[in-house]
């Protein structure tokens, strides 16, 4: 009887050290895929213009020669909205100094405050504050976590725009050009 | 005699001193038989030209309203969407470009979201030539079927692409 009770128990010691191996087992494979993942695969530097104009105008920004022309704004409909955009195809990205440097231009007769994300292969690169009417950037610090070897590469302009309550417009605007990475 | 002499030599000294002062005003006024005209000019040359783009995106306000018939349920103390009791006001709106820049530039447009917007093929905006170039590109939302809201809500975003021509 109590070789059976014995039996009994030893079973039972091993069927729990065997659930207990499982259960470690699938914790080191758990942890070794987020591990994986989070080295090579986690996308760090997608991101969408905010919903929200940011408050902060952006450092780089300079005004142009006309920004006080405040008489001379665009038409727009009720609801709606009108901006210019001014800019050239040439965009180059100096990983020596981790700057990208363009000529962008939000001008004076535009209705809405503006944001500029620089984009490579559907990667936000460079993303500027808040460009009011009037202002212009010519560069904007590569993003943490950019990883870009020197060549050239597909990419775009994406200009989100903000009314003057913060709100993000419906309407945005890609530009596609070719960036340009040195070293 | 000595004393006359003396005097006549210091008498032609005093005369060669002139001749020395004309001899340099001769030097100065005198005139080449032949004269030779230099051209000095400077000349243009076309450097890089840098193409610079300015449009401008104007669009319509992209509202559409729906419109329903509500019943006050007591027992939920909610109000009830009545069924088929509701509709859309939906109109055809427009986005149009204008190109002040020294190349054309193509313009299209694509929607994301709720229901479904077709602004149709990408329109040539031509450059600047006397007077910028415009285009309009136009479109009607669609909802899905069935779809309603009981509140303002967000439907999507449109984005506009602009590309150069080549």
């Amino acid at each position: 009887m109590s070789k059976h009770v014995n039996q009994e128990n030893n079973r039972k010691k091993k069927r729990w050290m065997l659930a207990a191996l499982i259960l470690l087992l699938l914790l080191l494979i758990t942890s070794c895929s987020v591990t994986i993942w989070s080295i090579f695969f986690r996308d760090t530097t997608t991101t969408l213009a905010p919903d929200y104009a940011p408050q902060e105008i952006d450092p780089n920004a300079t005004p142009t020669p006309d920004s006080d022309k405040e008489d001379e704004k665009l038409e727009q409909e009720q609801g709606g909205g009108s901006v210019s955009l001014q800019y050239t195809q040439d965009v180059r990205a100096d990983l020596s100094d981790g700057m990208v440097y363009f000529s962008f231009t939000n001008p004076y007769e535009s209705n809405q405050d503006m944001v500029l994300q620089v984009v490579v292969k559907g990667k936000v690169i460079a993303q500027s504050k808040l460009l009011p009417p009037g202002n212009s950037l010519s560069k904007l610090p590569l993003r943490e976590g950019v990883n870009l070897s020197p060549g050239g590469y597909e990419g775009k302009f994406t200009a989100a725009y903000y009314y003057e309550n913060g709100e993000k417009a419906i309407v945005q605007t890609d530009i596609p050009l070719t960036v340009k990475v040195q070293e | 005699m000595k004393k006359v002499l003396s005097i006549v030599l210091a008498i032609a000294m005093i005369a060669t001193m002139s001749a020395v002062a004309f001899a340099g005003e001769a030097v100065i006024n005198a005139v080449p038989d032949e004269t030779t005209e230099i051209p000095v000019t400077a000349t243009y040359a076309q450097g890089d030209r840098i193409d610079t783009y300015k449009v401008t995106i104007s669009w319509e306000d992209f509202t559409y309203s729906f419109g329903s018939t509500e019943t006050w349920n007591p027992t939920t103390h909610n109000w009830d969407l009545t069924a088929g009791a509701g509709e859309w006001t939906i109109e055809e709106k427009d986005i149009t470009i204008t190109n002040d820049s020294n190349k054309a530039v193509t313009a299209s447009a694509a929607y994301e979201g709720e229901g479904t917007l077709d602004f149709g093929e990408a329109a040539t905006v031509a450059a600047w030539n006397e007077t910028a170039g415009t285009a309009t590109l136009s479109a009607t939302w669609a909802p899905a079927e069935g779809y309603t809201i009981q509140e303002a809500t967000d439907l999507g975003t449109i984005t506009v692409t602009i590309a150069a021509v080549a």
